[in-house]
């Protein structure tokens, strides 16, 4: 039984591969221990085996017949048609350039399908303020309010992509009575209520320009019209020309 | 225009521009020589001559197919010992599936024919089973590092690789095989 501290040596010394101090080492050691020059031998024994044997595996020469076989069956399989370009300096660069544009077609068409960053944000119910307005206009906190998770759902050109996106959940607090929203225009309230929780539209300033929101009436001067003299002589048809 | 072509001997052969004729002569001159890579590499996968021409006969039928794309013509030799590579890694995997299935079916574990036995020792059969289990960039080396004549370089420009990665792969191949055969050597004298 080799000793256990140069059973791993012994290995890679036998496979030629121990570095040159574990190797002085170890050949000092072999002169003196009788067990572990036993198991050298027999690693180096087993090594040569496998040398052998798989150069053995890979020795073998075709028979004559295989240069033969070959030939007729190229003689009889048609020869693919080969491009007119194959072999001359422009077959090197078609395929090259083939591979170019396709690239830059690839890459157009990523930006294309590329929808703009979205804000995506999410709230939690209790961080979201809640309230409604009263008859004067005023706001005023909702002192009542059942949280509801609505999914909202990607708009826009990432509605129909095929890229995976997250479904966002946006809190919303019921009031008492829920808008309803007339047909296609859930998609702009929708963005506005999107823009608003993000900031990128301030609730306040929009809430503050409605009572500029006043039609201004179109003064219009009347026309002034001579009053009609009836006194005067009775208008002669006009002659003609 | 003239073009030099190496073939797979080493040696130098002047050729006019190219056409469909000057590439089937540059293929003919390489035919006899890399018949018997293609072969060799089949056969340290396969171990069975039979397979081993077979998969040759394909490799060399591809490699004509397909020699007008092979730009670099010094390459020719590696390109073909990866072609014939994968195909007798394909074959032997299918080959493996059905005696699998043969043996799952069978009550009898498939032995053998006697020619087979009469001419490999057991040493040599658990050998083969060995090699067979290594992984395939091991097994690739190993074969290759084998057949007579390929150094440490040559093995390299065939496998594409960096020599240090061929040495390192070539000496992982041979300790497992070690490893893997160190029963055999405690229960038989080898030579």
């Amino acid at each position: 039984m080799a000793c256990e501290r140069y059973k791993v040596s012994l290995a890679d010394a036998a496979l030629g591969e121990l570095e040159p101090a574990p190797e002085a080492e170890l050949r000092a050691h072999l002169e003196n221990c009788a067990a572990c020059r036993a198991a050298f031998d027999a690693e180096r024994r087993l090594v040569a085996a496998i040398d052998l044997g798989v150069a053995a595996s890979v020795a073998a020469e075709p028979s004559p017949e295989l240069a033969v076989r070959v030939r007729q069956r190229i003689e009889a399989v048609p020869m693919p048609a080969r491009p007119w370009f194959a072999g001359s300096w422009i077959g090197r660069w078609v395929p090259a350039a083939a591979g170019a544009l396709a690239v830059v077609a690839l890459v157009n068409m990523w930006f294309a399908r590329r929808e703009p960053a979205r804000p995506w944000t999410l709230e939690s119910a209790k961080d979201v303020p809640s309230q409604h307005y009263s008859q004067s206009g005023e706001r005023v906190p909702d002192e009542s309010v059942t949280p509801r998770v609505l999914p909202v759902r990607p708009v826009g050109s990432a509605a129909g992509s095929r890229r995976p996106h997250i479904i966002q959940k946006v809190v919303l607090k019921a009031v008492e009575a829920e808008v309803l929203v007339p047909p296609g225009q859930q998609e702009a309230i929708l963005q506005l209520y999107e823009a608003v929780w993000s900031g990128r539209a301030d609730a306040a300033s929009l809430l503050a320009e409605r009572g500029s929101l006043e039609l201004v009436a179109l003064k219009i001067a009347p026309l002034e019209v001579a009053a009609l003299d009836l006194d005067s002589k009775p208008l002669e048809p006009a002659s003609d020309h | 225009m003239q073009e030099l072509a190496i073939c797979c001997t080493g040696s130098v052969v002047k050729l006019d521009a190219e056409s469909t004729s000057d590439i089937d002569r540059e293929f003919e001159l390489r035919l006899a020589d890399c018949s018997t890579l293609a072969f060799r590499v089949a056969m340290g996968v396969l171990h069975n001559r039979e397979d081993a021409e077979d998969v040759a006969q394909e490799t060399l039928l591809r490699a004509y197919k397909n020699f007008y794309r092979l730009r670099e013509r010094e390459r020719f030799r590696a390109w073909l010992a990866r072609i014939a590579w994968r195909l007798a890694v394909d074959r032997w995997r299918a080959t493996a599936r059905r005696e699998r299935r043969e043996v799952a079916a069978a009550e009898t574990p498939p032995s053998l024919t006697v020619e087979e036995l009469a001419t490999r020792s057991e040493f040599q059969q658990h050998l083969e089973r060995a090699m067979d289990e290594l992984p395939e960039k091991l097994r690739l080396v190993l074969i290759l590092a084998a057949i007579e004549g390929h150094n440490l370089r040559e093995v390299a420009r065939l496998a594409g690789l960096p020599q240090g990665t061929v040495k390192s792969r070539l000496h992982l191949a041979r300790k497992q095989l070690a490893e893997k055969l160190k029963w055999l050597a405690r229960d038989t004298k080898l030579a």
